[in-house]
């Protein structure tokens, strides 16, 4: 195992954690989505790394990227349809008011 | 150590850094900015892991999605410039934990798994991008068209969601934080402001917020009543069109408070039976923020009393064209309470 690869690796691994303590802790939807970006990132970096140091012939991980990247782009997009709603709704994005989305 | 590994630590750090950043820091400007280094930092690891397109591509991406992070940021928060050191954050211990886990055990896969072999060379970028190309539109043509596709149902989706007008009905009046002064100012004001509609066929819901809170203000407002007299004054001499830029006419005014009397007091002459422009209708929103702001403790349900009022008014007017640009500042005028109130 290369040092290159485990060093990627090991800092996607702090930016996932550093994501779900963000999405997890923070009450705003915002910044919510700003953890769920972090996550988004490291699982990004990862890829590239895999791709890069494991498999650079097959662009099958290349092409994974660009999915996950879509995802990130779709994740906002219905992210800020869904804070724009609820503000208008409510007039605060803070989920701590959300209690009624509870199931 | 190569300069890739070298890079690479550099530039991770750097990432996980600023992605810790943003979730320490007050300011929420300041916490896409931060996220935005975070990105580009990775970008930066996907350029120095010879990945050229896709890092490109990410910096490119998540600059402009970070922009417009920050510009939402600014427009949804309670205290977007970090002034109040609000306390952003719930279930401390979990999240904390849910990450160490998280990082842990991503970190014992890393160390446990059996990486295998490292190739010998990797195509160039421009062999990368031809191969890329191929690939996309070749035997993950599906894939490819399939992620297009969904993008553009997210946006129409997301477009039809922002667009639609609330259909939330009406809570009772005796709900939770609905009762006090606040609410029963807003209905005081409903009665001129549903007459100024009559009037003016063409005021939207900015006019409601305004009487809204002016009504409500004479009976609550407390502890700036010189201010309040003063200001008076000087805004009656101004032209009611420079109501949107108040806040530099009244330049010696120091705080929030000054600036949100005198707006309120040319959104008072509005309600004389004048025809209002939009730079009117600002007036009138900044007034009935500042008002809400010094009338009540701040907090979670002083916002939720703005959005019921607003609402409400709302639903009683006789136009609903326009109902959101009336409740767009509360965090400025949380934000001004907060100075306000110390």
């Amino acid at each position: 195992m290369s040092a290159e690869l485990l060093t990627v690796v090991m800092i996607g691994a702090a930016l996932f954690g550093t994501g779900i303590y963000g999405a997890l802790s923070q009450t705003n939807l915002v910044m919510i989505m700003m953890g769920i970006e972090l996550i988004l990132a490291a699982a990004l970096l990862n890829l590239v790394a895999f791709w890069r140091y494991l498999h650079p012939g097959a662009m099958e991980g290349q092409m994974f990227v660009l999915i996950v990247m879509t995802v990130m782009a779709v994740e906002m997009a219905v992210g800020f349809a869904v804070a724009i709603s609820r503000f208008r709704a409510r007039g605060s994005v803070e989920m701590e008011e959300a209690r009624e989305l509870k199931g | 150590m190569s300069a890739q590994l070298f890079f690479l630590a550099a530039f991770g750090l750097a990432a996980v850094w600023f992605g810790i950043v943003v979730f320490r820091t007050h300011s929420m400007v300041r916490s896409a900015l931060a996220l935005l280094f975070s990105q580009t930092a990775i970008g930066a690891m996907f350029l120095v892991m010879q990945a050229e397109f896709l890092g490109i591509l990410q910096i490119m991406m998540m600059a402009t999605e970070m922009s417009i992070m920050a510009i939402f940021m600014v427009m949804f928060m309670m205290d977007p410039g970090g002034l109040g050191e609000m306390d952003m954050k719930h279930q401390r211990k979990l999240s904390l934990g849910a990450g160490a886990v998280a990082f842990a055990g991503a970190v014992a896969v890393a160390f446990l798994a059996e990486w295998g072999r490292l190739p010998a060379s990797i195509p160039g970028a421009a062999e990368q991008v031809r191969l890329l190309g191929l690939e996309l539109l070749g035997r993950s043509m599906l894939i490819f068209e399939s992620a297009g596709l969904t993008i553009l149902t997210a946006m129409i989706a997301a477009t039809a969601v922002a667009v639609q007008p609330p259909q939330v009905p009406d809570r009772p009046a005796g709900g939770p934080g609905a009762a006090g002064t606040h609410g029963h100012g807003g209905h005081g004001g409903h009665g001129a402001g549903g007459h100024d509609h009559s009037e003016h066929g063409d005021h939207a819901g900015q006019d409601h917020a305004g009487h809204d809170h002016s009504g409500h203000d004479h009976g609550g407002h407390d502890h700036a009543k010189h201010a309040h007299a003063k200001h008076d004054h000087e805004g009656r001499g101004q032209e009611k069109h420079q109501a949107h830029s108040g806040h530099e006419d009244h330049g010696g005014h120091e705080g929030h408070g000054e600036h949100g009397h005198a707006a309120h007091d040319q959104a008072g002459k509005d309600h004389g039976g004048q025809a209002a422009d939009s730079d009117d209708h600002a007036g009138h929103d900044h007034s009935g923020h500042d008002h809400g702001g010094h009338d009540h403790d701040h907090g979670k349900d002083h916002g939720k009393d703005h959005g019921k009022d607003h609402r409400k008014d709302h639903g009683h007017g006789a136009e609903r064209d326009r109902p959101a640009p009336a409740k767009a500042p509360p965090g400025q005028h949380r934000k001004g309470h907060e100075e306000n109130g110390t």
